[in-house]
């Protein structure tokens, strides 16, 4: 058997697609197998090795065709990158609303002055501290309004993202579903898993940087806030990062 | 055959893979042997489907060694048996629904 024909074949067929080298490679291997075996079978059937060549070739396809099938179309490729941000959007407002959680229990722990306090000697304008006093009728200062106002507003503007966050989740988990897909298998490509360490981790290190200045600047005034939402999104952007790197290691650099 | 064949082949594909692994080749000649023959597809349309649905997160893949040649064999995820029980259970009410269709008197 000379394999000359199939040996074409795979020429073309790999000219033909479209993709990461070490995909391409896979494709061209499989079908390689694929046409070894279906040579095999021709033989076994009594066909000479051309004429089973030949048969295994016709009952494949043209190479156009299946380079066709499995090269992604823009498209397509859009759809998935848009689905992908929109996931990962999803996944911070969460992350907002975890980072609400873990502020909430500093204020348990350290107290509100360290979770949300302006710095000591901050100005309030007289307007600001009317409305402040109004809100919060209890409050025996401005700087007191202000800290509940802070305190009060800061956490439910965290809770509520984190809820809008769990139902853009939700909703992309139930459109990827019909589309015979997972949100997992979403947020674990390569785009999303590389954007959302990026991302997650440039948003740490600001965050880390803000309740650093805070704890040194400031006597620690209102650095739990930040230390908070920079601890989540540390985690956030280890996650993406472990699954950007084993994403990156089937894929050239 | 064929054009209606394409549209449920993802379908047909979960179901293969569901008894057994199985490499590209083997998916297609047991969709050929379980339906008699009547599904013949030209054999390399397994793969783009096969990709799509590893896309998906429904099939996961690796590479085996099988009588000393290498072999992408394909299995179904957690995530693909729930989609093939959901995909089991709207074919059986879609064929319900033409069946009763098709035997109301005109």
């Amino acid at each position: 058997m000379s394999g000359e024909l199939i040996e074409r074949y795979l020429d073309d067929l790999q000219m033909r697609l479209r993709g990461a080298p070490r995909q391409i490679r896979r494709t061209v291997r499989e079908v390689e197998d694929h046409l070894r075996d279906a040579t095999n079978a021709g033989l076994a059937r009594g066909l000479d090795a051309d004429e089973a060549e030949r048969q295994a070739l016709a009952a494949f396809g043209s190479a156009a065709g299946i380079a066709r099938g499995c090269n992604l179309s823009t498209w397509q490729l859009l759809r998935s990158l848009a689905g992908q941000a929109v996931a990962l959007v999803g996944v911070a407002l969460v992350a907002v609303g975890l980072s609400g959680a873990v502020t909430a229990v500093m204020v348990a722990a350290g107290g509100r002055v360290f979770a949300f306090a302006d710095p000591a000697g901050t100005r309030y304008s007289t307007a600001d501290c009317a409305h402040w006093l109004g809100q919060h009728p209890g409050a025996n200062s401005c700087a007191q309004a202000a800290l509940d106002e802070a305190v009060s507003d800061g956490l439910l503007q965290r809770f509520a993202a984190g809820v809008v966050g769990l139902i853009v989740l939700s909703a992309m988990a139930f459109l990827a579903h019909r589309n015979g897909m997972s949100l997992r298998a979403l947020l674990t490509r390569p785009v999303a898993a590389i954007v959302g360490a990026t991302a997650f981790g440039a948003a740490a290190v600001v965050l880390t940087n803000l309740g650093g200045n805070a704890v040194l600047l400031h006597a620690g005034n209102g650095a739990g806030q930040w230390l908070a939402a920079a601890g989540v999104s540390g985690v956030a952007a280890l996650c993406f990062a472990v699954i950007a790197l084993r994403r990156i290691r089937e894929m050239p650099i | 055959m064929n054009e209606r064949l394409k549209g449920n082949l993802d379908l047909l594909v979960l179901e293969v893979l569901a008894a057994r692994p199985a490499h590209g080749y083997d998916v297609i000649v047991s969709l050929r042997d379980r339906s008699d023959g009547a599904f013949d597809l030209p054999e390399g349309t397994v793969y783009p489907a096969l990709y799509r649905l590893e896309r998906s997160g429904l099939l996961a893949s690796s590479w085996t060694s099988e009588a000393g040649r290498r072999r992408r064999v394909y299995m179904l995820t957690a995530t693909g048996r729930r989609a093939l029980a959901a995909q089991r259970r709207q074919w059986r009410e879609f064929v319900s629904a033409v069946g009763a269709v098709l035997g109301a008197p005109a």
